[in-house]
Order: structure tokens, then C-alpha cells, then sequence
């Protein structure tokens, strides 16, 4: 086996993302400019132009980050994710249905998104391993798992994407069938899994803050999750804090209690700073235990070491958890390609972080079992044996 | 009556306006091409055509298959022309796609992703996704196309070529008018860069019987060299071949000649010193608000003119320089 496995990158560009997108990530009105901006070919490429000029390393970061968000179609972003590696490296392309997220609409919606995937995925058939986005808004419950299914048996796709973080519970009724698809065909689902990144920006409707009406197993729901204060004590009406109650690890408790051997990968590892807390006292509210808790208790969860990477300081903590037999077999190598051009080009990142490993005890059996080993015990399913 | 110098000034005043107007469609043609205004125009025309919901964009299908992103000139950077054979041909293959179902699955021997796709007889698929196409006004269109065509792919992808065709012309004329607008502001710019005056040029013209007989002479030879200036090569072959001899009434060095200093004082100051000094024999000469005034109007004017684009001036000058030819020979 010559090949490595990216279990973790986006493809998609600004057309498929809705008109306030960028406010998850700038301020408002830096973000209503930028987007006016950048909905215009030369715009592109004079904002690209103009970042790359400016001699400072963070500047010419944002200048790649969106010269590759920008690009014409989805064919080309993924050329340029694999002119990163060698031939057959393959990668987990991870669609987003941004549809619902409340912040208007799209040049192009989801369905076109998918439209474009699937040709990605015929013209790279075996390098390119697509993720189907579910999202409970999207269809009622048996639409959302046929669509999600269609796609995994019939077009080559090879698993489930969900994003809470957009505006929906894990454990919302509409998610049902998909799981029970899922679990079924052991078919591998990933998560969002921080409190950062894109989230909803819609209005929190009252429904949102009482989650146990969304779940269809709230007879067993513990007494503190029917009230605001679930899983966190947090303000309610700003989106960005709010999201997080949608993230939330213990959300998948929830789900998994029911559906125990779901395959699921937990992204990101909660992002660095829930790392960092893991390293305190307080270390149980870090998002990172919880998910290493998850790993412990349940056969097949998952965590990807995508985006923290890019951060040099936590390189000890991510070997730690690697090199730790009861989560090491569980932890895969990702990117979150094009997200962390934002932070580092991709070839560095990957050489970065390998070197950190090869320099440590074992360090190239540990990068084989993230690259290799474990993506492909995590992509196996009933209809895709790597 | 037509031995008057009407004619020769005529000539000479649309000759100067074509040339004017050449040179504001290049200033033009290049802005529009380092923006693509003519790729995005079209895919916003294309996109009113063949519309687009939440479901199907077919605009964007159309962009992302392989044959138009082949047009593109360069990498990433959408194209600014689809031919209309092409057109037809993706329409068809993009509607054929939605009559053939196809699958993507492991084989389990190789461990290898095949691609089968269940193909049939092309007028049949082309058929069957007509009919697997949304409820849609194009829907509506294209069936009609393929009823009137008696069924055959071949009379439908005839009707769907000379559909764009049409929609095509239009789409021309709307580029056209849209570049009326930053026609206008370029030619107001160049003309107060370079002091091109309308009530001044036709002043000049007029009682310059010499200067108008050199121009209609160059306009003349101008005629007889170029018969097409549609084609921007043709332009710049002119302005190559350009005869710089010729004292064309533009320029600021006219306004200095008017402020008296004399040539030679004028070409011994600098930039700056001769923008004052134009400055200075506006604000000192009696009624100047009425001058300025006079001189802004003969600025904007110049630059409506010039929207009228090349093509309309040199149609012009070819009808006048044969008028003239033909009132020549009579008498």
C-alpha cells in the first residue's frame, strides 16, 4: 500500500456558500465587503492580488485561502488539494449543505454542489472518497437517509458529513434513519467538531433552546439537558456562543446510546484550545476528553487530528493521544484543506507534522496508523473496502 | 452647393471622431478583457435563458462541463464566447446525462471504483431525459423543439443552435449598450486629457481650410486601406501606420497657443507650469465661467460622441468619402 489517506478536506467554493458565509469568520461589515468583492471575478483576483503582496506571512496566508476558495469549480480546487501529494493518495471530500444555515442564499445551492462533486468523483474515481452532507432541515426523515444512501450505494460516495454547528441538534428526530443506515451498513459519518468555524446565523427560535424537543429518545434525557443550561451555561443570543450547543460532544451521547457501534469521527479533536484545557485540572469540560471518553466507551468513534495541526504547539498533545494505545488505533490524519490555508500552506503542514512524528519513538508506525491503518478501518463499509 | 467646403468638413470632422472613437474602444476593450465583462455578461444572459432553481442550474452545468471550460482562454477564468455548435452539443449532452442513469462501485475483486453507465440509443436517452427533466419553461421550450423537429436529435439540435443563435444577437446588442455607459466616461476622460474640444475641433475646421484639406487626405487614404474596423488588429495597424505629421486641432498645446505664450515658450515648461498657465487665461479672460463652462460642454459632447463606437463613425466616413467621390465625378 503506497498511498496515504486525507480523511479530512473541503472542495467547495464561494459560489456554493450563501451571501453572509464570511460573518462566521470577519466582522460584519469587513465580511459584507469582502463577499461584494469577491463576488466578482477581478475582485478575486485583485484581493488575491493585494494579499499576496503585502509582505507579512499572515496576510499572504488569507491570500491563498482565497485564491483557492475562489476558484472556478470544484474540479479545480481538488487539482490544486492533489498537486499537494503523490498520485495515489486519496482523499475524504467532505460536502457541505449550507443551505439552512440562515445566511441567505447561495450562488449555487447544495444540489448543484453535489451535481459538481459527482463529477469530481467520476473523472478521480479512486482518489477521491466524496462524504454526502445530511441535514435534517433538508427532507423528512426517510428523504434524508434515501438521499444519503443513494449516494454512498450507487454514485461512489463514501460516507456521511454533519455540521450541528449550522443549526440542528445530532439527535434530531429527522437524523433517525440516516444513523440507522449508518450503523447498519457501517457507513462512516464525520462531525464538526469545535467551537469555531462556519455556524448558523439565522434567528435562535425558542424551539433551538429547548433541545429535548428535537430528540426522539427524550424519555431516558437526563433532567439537566430539558433546560437552557444544557450542555453549557451560555448567552443565547449571540450565534457564534450559541452554536456550541449544537456541537457539543455530549450531544452525541445521546445518539449513541442508541445507536452504539454508529462509525462516527469526532473532527478537529474539539480544536486547540479544548487540547490545551485538556492538559489542566478542569479537563473534563475540555471538549478533547469528552471525545477521548467517547472513544473509550463506544467501538467505533473516531477523532481527526484536521486544522489542530497546524498548530506547533500542541504537536505533544496530538502525539500523546496518538501514541496512547487506548485512543492512538482511533485518531486519523486530516487537513481541513483549503480551511487551514489560512494558517499554512498544505505541503508544510503535512511536513510538519510528520517530522514532528518521525523524530519521536515509533514515529513512523504511528504516522502509518493515522494515514493508513486507521482511515482504513474508519472508510470500510458495506460498500467501500479500501 | 456640394463643391462647399460642407463635405471636406464633414469628413474631416467624422474622420477625427473615428479616430477618437478607436482609441477610447481600445482603452475600452482592454478594460473589459482584464475584468472579462463580455465572459460575465454572458453567463448572467445565459443564466436568464436557460434559468435555475434550488434544484437544477443549468447555467452552471453548462459552464462546468469540459467542453466549455475548454473554451476558457486562461485557467480558472470563465469563457467569453461559446460558439453556437458547441452550445447545441453540451445542451444535448446535458440533457442525454439526465436519460442515463449510471452507478460508481467498488468491484470486489480489483478494489478498484468502476463507472458504468446504462447507455442506450442517443435519440432515446436525449428522449428519456427530456422527459426526467424538472417541470420548467425550458422544459416547455425544448420539448417543443424536439416535437417540431419530428422527434429526431438531429432537427432538435438544429432548432436549439438557431435558438441561441437569436438569443445570441440579443445578447450582443446588450453588451453593446452596456458598454455605452463607461463609453461615455472613458471618451470624457480622454477627451479632457487630451483638449478634444467639440465646439473647438469644428471651430478650427471650419475656418481652417488648410487643416481640413490634410485631414479629409489622410481620411481619404484611411478609406481606400481599411475596409473592416470591426477587427481591433485592423485599429492597431492604424495607429502603427499613423502619419504623426498630421496637426490634428487636440491637445493642450492649442490652449497655449490660444494663452499667447508661443510655441516655443510652451514646449520650454513643464507639465505643471503649462496646466497653469491654461488655467491662469481661463480664470483671467473676461466671462471665463462662461468659457469653462463652454470648454466642459465641448468635453462631454466629445465624449457622447465617441459612444457611438468606431464601427458607426467608419460606416460614416465610408458614406461621406463616397459621396464625395460620387459629387466629384458628376462635376
Amino acid at each position: 500500500m503506497n498511498h496515504i489517506y486525507n480523511c479530512h478536506t473541503h472542495i467547495f467554493n464561494i459560489d456554493h456558500a450563501p451571501a453572509r458565509f464570511l460573518q462566521g469568520f470577519a466582522a460584519k461589515r469587513i465580511a459584507n465587503i469582502a463577499w461584494a468583492l469577491l463576488q466578482l471575478p477581478t475582485g478575486r483576483r485583485i484581493a488575491s492580488w493585494l494579499l499576496s503582496r503585502v509582505k507579512n506571512p499572515n496576510v499572504s496566508k488569507y491570500a491563498s485561502f482565497v485564491y483557492v476558495g475562489t476558484m472556478k469549480s470544484q474540479n479545480h480546487v481538488f487539482r490544486d488539494l492533489r498537486s499537494n501529494y503523490s498520485k495515489q493518495d486519496r482523499f475524504v471530500i467532505l460536502s457541505l449543505n449550507m443551505d439552512f444555515m440562515g445566511a441567505g442564499k447561495a450562488n449555487e445551492a447544495y444540489a448543484h454542489q453535489i451535481y459538481e462533486l459527482k463529477r469530481v468523483k467520476k473523472n478521480n474515481l479512486n482518489t477521491c472518497l466524496p462524504f454526502y452532507s445530511v441535514d435534517p432541515r433538508a427532507g423528512s426523515i426517510y428523504e434524508n437517509a434515501f438521499m444519503a444512501r443513494d449516494h454512498i450505494e450507487n454514485k461512489g460516495f463514501a460516507g456521511i458529513k454533519i455540521y450541528p454547528a449550522l443549526g440542528f441538534y445530532p439527535f434530531d428526530v429527522d437524523m433517525e434513519e440516516t444513523y440507522k443506515f449508518a450503523e447498519g451498513y457501517n457507513v462512516p459519518i464525520m462531525t464538526h467538531c469545535t467551537r469555531v468555524g462556519s455556524y448558523y446565523l439565522g434567528k435562535i427560535t425558542p424551539e433551538m433552546i429547548k433541545p429535548a424537543s428535537f430528540c426522539p429518545h427524550a424519555s431516558n434525557w437526563p433532567k439537566s439537558y430539558d433546560t437552557v443550561d444544557f450542555p453549557l451555561k451560555k448567552n443565547l443570543t449571540k450565534n457564534s456562543l450559541f452554536c456550541d450547543y449544537f456541537s457539543h460532544p455530549y450531544n452525541y451521547a445521546r445518539v449513541l446510546e442508541v445507536y452504539p457501534d454508529l462509525k462516527i469521527c469526532f473532527a478537529h479533536a474539539g480544536d486547540d484550545p479544548e487540547i490545551k484545557k485538556a492538559r489542566t485540572v478542569e479537563s473534563h469540560e475540555s471538549w478533547f476528553t469528552q471525545i477521548k471518553y467517547l472513544i473509550e466507551t463506544y467501538p467505533n468513534v473516531y477523532t481527526d487530528i484536521s486544522f489542530t495541526l497546524s498548530e506547533k504547539d500542541i504537536f505533544e498533545d496530538l502525539y500523546e493521544a496518538i501514541a496512547d494505545s487506548r485512543y492512538g488505533h482511533r485518531i486519523l490524519f486530516g487537513t481541513d484543506y483549503f480551511m487551514t490555508l489560512m494558517k499554512k500552506k498544505e505541503k508544510p503542514l503535512v511536513n510538519d507534522f510528520r517530522r514532528f512524528l518521525y523524530s519521536k519513538p515509533d514515529g513512523d508506525k504511528l504516522w502509518y496508523a493515522i494515514t493508513v491503518k486507521n482511515p482504513e478501518t474508519y472508510l470500510e463499509s458495506a460498500f467501500y473496502k479500501p | 452647393m456640394f463643391n462647399s467646403p460642407i463635405i471636406d468638413f464633414s469628413i474631416s470632422l467624422i474622420f477625427l471622431f473615428l479616430l477618437f472613437s478607436l482609441l477610447v474602444s481600445w482603452i475600452m476593450e482592454f478594460i473589459a478583457s482584464r475584468f472579462n465583462r463580455k465572459g460575465r455578461h454572458l453567463k448572467k444572459m445565459l443564466y436568464a435563458l436557460l434559468g435555475g432553481d434550488d434544484t437544477i442550474n443549468w447555467t452552471s452545468r453548462l459552464y462546468n462541463h469540459p467542453l466549455i471550460e475548454s473554451l476558457s482562454v486562461k485557467y480558472n477564468r470563465i469563457t467569453s464566447y461559446i460558439p453556437e455548435d458547441t452550445f447545441a452539443e453540451v445542451i444535448d449532452d446535458l440533457i442525454v446525462e439526465m436519460g442515463r442513469d449510471y452507478t460508481i462501485k467498488q468491484d470486489p475483486d480489483t478494489g478498484e471504483y468502476v463507472y458504468k453507465e446504462e447507455k442506450g440509443e442517443y435519440g432515446q436517452d436525449l428522449k428519456k431525459g427530456l422527459t426526467n427533466m424538472p417541470d420548467s419553461d425550458l422544459k416547455r421550450t425544448f420539448q417543443m423543439f424536439y416535437d417540431q423537429s419530428g422527434e429526431n436529435f438531429e432537427g432538435f439540435t438544429k432548432a436549439v443552435k438557431n435558438w441561441y443563435k437569436e438569443y445570441m444577437a440579443r445578447v450582443n446588442h446588450t453588451y453593446g449598450r452596456k458598454l455605452r455607459k463607461p463609453l461615455i466616461i472613458i471618451g470624457c476622460i480622454i477627451a479632457l486629457s487630451f483638449n478634444i474640444d467639440f465646439f473647438h475641433i469644428t471651430n478650427r475646421l471650419w475656418v481652417d481650410a488648410n487643416l481640413r484639406e490634410s485631414i479629409v487626405v489622410a481620411a481619404e487614404s484611411f478609406h481606400d486601406k481599411y475596409e473592416d474596423i470591426n477587427s481591433l488588429e485592423l485599429s492597431k495597424q492604424f495607429f502603427k501606420d499613423y502619419d504623426n505629421s498630421l496637426d490634428l486641432p487636440i491637445g493642450w498645446g492649442e490652449e497655449v497657443k490660444k494663452a499667447k505664450i508661443g510655441e516655443e515658450a510652451y514646449y520650454e515648461k513643464n507639465m505643471f507650469q503649462r496646466g497653469g498657465m491654461i488655467i491662469s487665461y481661463y480664470l483671467h479672460a473676461d466671462s471665463c465661467w462662461w468659457l469653462i463652462l463652454i470648454k466642459l460642454m465641448g468635453f462631454l459632447t466629445s465624449g457622447f460622441i465617441v459612444a457611438f463606437g468606431a464601427p458607426f463613425w467608419f460606416d460614416l466616413l465610408k458614406k461621406a468619402v463616397s459621396f464625395k467621390k460620387i459629387v466629384k465625378s458628376k462635376s
